[in-house]
This record gives C-alpha cells, sequence and structure tokens, in this order.
C-alpha cells in the first residue's frame, strides 16, 4: 500500500514539475506580449508627450502586470533616486533584484538600459523600435513553438515520473 | 536708485545638491547654504568653483570626472535627453528652476548643434526668488511696455518674476508669462516652485515668438512677460503683439540704454515706441528707472 501511495507522489512530483516548466513558458509568452505593448506606450509617450523617463516608467508599471510591470516600478524609483550615473546602471540594480524574470525579457531589459537616456529623441525611438522587432521575433518563436512545448513537457513529466514510479516498484 | 535686500531670498537649495554628484553634496551643504552662491562651475579636470556674491570659493578639493559632469546632467534632464530640447542650445533647466549650462564636444548635423557627444564644462546657475524685490517699482510703470536691462548676473530674472507678481496681485491685472527655458516659474510637482500671483498665467518651453501669439490669442492678457530677448524674430513678434493692445515686460542684456541702442536688434524695437519705461540694473543689485522717448 505505502509503496502504491509514494508512486503516486512520485509521478505526481514529476507531473508538477513538467506542468511548473509548461507554465513559465506560458509566462514567457505574456511576458513579451507585455514588454511589447511597453515598448509601444513608450514610443506614444515619447514621441507625443516627450514624457521624462521616471514617469513613463511609472505609467508603464501601471498599464503592464506581473514581473514586467515590477520592473519598470522599480526603474521608476531608481530613477526618481536619481543616484546612478547612467539609465544602465538603475538598471543593472532592478534587474539584479528580479530573479523571476525570464532570460529572454532580461536580454531586451538589458538592451533597453544601454539605449535610454543615451540620445535624442528620433535616435531614441528608433532604438525602442529595433528592441521591439527582437520582442516580436521572440514572441512568433514563442507562439510558435508554445503548443507543442506545453504539451511535450506535461506528456514527458508524467511519462518520466510514471516510469521512475515503475523502476522503484 | 533702488537697493535689493536679499534676506528673504528663497532658494531650492536641495534641488540644487540632488543635481551634484554625491561625494560633491555634503561639502556643498556644509559650506555653501550661507555664502548665497550664484553659479557652480563644473570643468573636466578641474576642482569644482562656486561664484558667490562674496567672490570665488572651492566646495571641495577633488578634481570634476567625466562620470560627474554625464551625471549632472542625467539627472537634470531626469534621464531624459530626448525630452530636452533646449540641450542643443547649450543648456538644461533642472529641477527648482536652476539653470544647466553646457559646453563641451558638439554633435553637428546640417550645420547646427543638435547635441553633446562629449562634455567639458557645466555652469550651474542657482535659481534665486527674491519676494519684495520689485516692491512699488509696479506703481511707476506708465502706460507703455517696460524694459529690465542689466548685464548677466545683475537679478533681471528675479526682478522680472517679482514684477509679475506685483502686477497681477498689487495692480490686479491679468499677465501671461511666456516661459521659454522654464527659469522664471519652474514647474515642481504639481504646481510652481515659486509663487506666481492669482492672474498669472504662464506658457513653458515654448519659443518667445509662438508663444506670444499663442498668449495673445488664448488668454486675453494686459501683459506679456518674456525674459532675456536676444532674437530678431522676438523682437518682431513683440512689434506685432504690441499693436494689438497688450505691453510687455522684458528683460534684455545691456549694461545701460547707449549699448542697448547701439545694439542693431534691439535698436529698432526702442525706435518703434513699445517701450515707455527702462529699468537699469546694475552688478550691486540696485536699479534705476527711466522714461523713454520715441527717436
Amino acid at each position: 500500500m505505502i509503496r502504491w501511495i509514494g508512486a503516486i507522489f512520485v509521478v505526481g512530483a514529476c507531473g508538477a514539475c513538467g506542468f511548473s516548466m509548461a507554465a513559465s513558458y506560458r509566462l514567457l509568452e505574456q511576458s513579451l506580449r507585455q514588454l511589447q505593448s511597453a515598448l509601444e506606450l513608450m514610443q506614444c509617450q515619447m514621441s507625443y508627450r516627450l514624457t521624462e523617463l521616471p514617469e513613463l516608467c511609472g505609467i508603464l508599471s501601471t498599464a503592464c502586470t506581473g514581473v514586467v510591470g515590477r520592473v519598470f516600478r522599480a526603474l521608476g524609483q531608481e530613477l526618481q533616486k536619481g543616484e546612478c550615473d547612467a539609465v544602465s546602471g538603475c538598471m543593472t540594480l532592478v534587474l539584479a533584484r528580479t530573479p523571476d524574470l525570464p532570460e529572454p525579457c532580461r536580454e531586451i531589459f538589458r538592451q533597453m538600459g544601454k539605449s535610454l537616456g543615451q540620445l535624442d529623441l528620433s535616435g531614441q525611438l528608433s532604438s525602442l523600435a529595433a528592441l521591439n522587432e527582437t520582442v516580436k521575433r521572440h514572441l512568433d518563436r514563442v507562439s510558435a513553438e508554445k503548443a507543442g512545448r506545453i504539451r511535450c513537457y506535461r506528456a514527458l513529466s508524467l511519462c518520466g515520473g510514471a516510469a521512475l514510479a515503475l523502476l522503484l516498484l | 536708485m533702488v537697493a535689493v535686500g536679499v534676506e528673504n531670498m528663497i532658494c531650492c537649495w536641495q534641488g540644487l545638491l540632488e543635481l551634484l554628484p554625491l561625494w560633491l553634496r555634503e561639502p556643498m551643504d556644509a559650506g555653501g547654504r550661507d555664502k548665497q552662491v550664484l553659479e557652480l562651475r563644473l570643468r573636466l579636470g578641474q576642482m569644482p568653483q562656486a561664484v558667490t556674491g562674496r567672490g570665488e570659493w572651492y566646495p571641495a578639493c577633488r578634481r570634476i570626472g567625466a562620470e560627474d559632469l554625464n551625471y549632472v546632467v542625467n539627472v537634470a534632464s531626469r534621464y531624459s535627453p530626448y525630452a530636452a530640447v533646449t540641450l542643443a542650445k547649450g543648456y538644461l533647466t533642472a529641477r527648482g528652476g536652476h539653470r544647466v549650462g553646457v559646453c563641451g564636444s558638439g554633435v553637428i548635423q546640417a550645420g547646427r548643434i543638435t547635441g553633446f557627444k562629449e562634455l567639458h564644462s557645466l555652469c550651474i546657475r542657482v535659481a534665486r526668488d527674491i519676494p519684495g524685490f520689485a516692491a512699488g517699482l509696479e506703481q511707476d510703470l506708465g502706460t507703455g511696455s517696460v524694459l529690465l536691462i542689466g548685464p548677466p548676473g545683475s537679478g533681471k530674472t528675479t526682478l522680472l518674476r517679482d514684477l509679475i507678481r506685483r502686477i497681477s496681485q498689487v495692480r490686479r491685472e491679468q499677465i501671461s508669462v511666456v516661459d521659454e527655458r522654464g527659469e522664471l516659474f519652474p514647474v515642481s510637482g504639481s504646481g510652481f516652485a515659486f509663487p506666481t500671483g492669482d492672474r498669472t498665467d504662464v506658457l513653458t518651453g515654448a519659443g518667445k515668438r509662438e508663444g506670444m501669439e499663442l498668449v495673445l490669442r488664448s488668454m486675453g492678457p494686459a501683459w506679456i512677460a518674456v525674459d532675456e530677448i536676444t532674437a530678431l524674430e522676438d523682437c518682431e513678434a513683440m512689434e506685432a503683439c504690441g499693436n494689438c493692445g497688450v505691453r510687455f515686460l522684458a528683460t534684455a542684456h545691456a549694461r545701460d540704454s547707449g549699448e542697448l541702442s547701439r545694439r542693431p536688434v534691439y535698436r529698432k524695437l526702442m525706435n518703434s515706441g513699445l517701450f515707455g519705461r527702462l529699468v537699469c540694473l546694475g552688478e550691486d543689485r540696485t536699479f534705476t528707472m527711466e522714461r523713454l522717448e520715441k527717436v
């Protein structure tokens, strides 16, 4: 009886791992979508209202939810403090404090930190448009692979769990 | 001749300190608060130099690095040089109205400076407000426009700011301010860093010509105030608007009326009869008033 209960736990644990990987893949897609809309909003705010970065980050933190919103909120707070030499310094601090940000998004934020506050308006808008293209490429790839990957993570984890349980039995 | 008192001087000192690199804030705060700092000059490879009413003063022994100059410009523009449209003209207006003059290697496009790739020097001019500076002056403004002149650093902007308030509060007349550089009434949070008066409308950031036409069209002012008229097109716009029944309150760089009339930009304006009063500020912050006759 105990062996069967143990086997159920093994299958459940492996399944949870797979489902968690699938969930993080969905989170990646969601974060990329939020980043894409944030970049579009940034371009609009900059070109029409010349909104300064601390205020812009505040606007973006309310427009985006989850981890992307948190990054913008923390960046806005760092810029308000005004203790870093440049935006890239503030961004490095913020990213170090946000371990749950998916890696592709982290890289995009890093690039964003390097380009923000360095250029005139047209240069700034061009760099944001280039970042938007990068996000779009990531998003296309993630969306295309999403269904297959999620199915794969779930099936593999359940099958792997069942195999492990059989071995242990 | 009226002497200018500085007992009531208001200065956004904290705003000035926040502009400075972290290592410079403490020595500046410790020694500069009671010295009436007028300017702070930061030059690459040299020690920071403060210009006070009593001479020069060096707040710290450390030399200024490129990262310090970048830091000041970043903080002054709130990390948003794309929003600081005046940077191409060589200055930025920071929180509290402090003006940061910029010098360095310019980026030239189509024959015009569009930005700076390297910074060599910064000149931070400390914004000050002295309520009561123009006390009584508002009673003697006559019927025409008024021009305030004086050498750099004599307090033209400070006098103009107080005179705007007094026209608004004491004479109870509507006055619109075209504050191109955001120095007269700097925006601070949801309001202004210095009191404006109850009948004052402030247009910040717009060019003088465009701004004067806008406020004349939309705000119905009795007075339009502008700081530092320097371009011919500003003078032409003043002449055009002046014939619409509005009075001007303006400042210009000149020591006296003779120097003013020798400058071609102002000569035509002076001869037009637009200005009825000339207020001349001295380096010792005293001022005298002259009546102007149409030549």
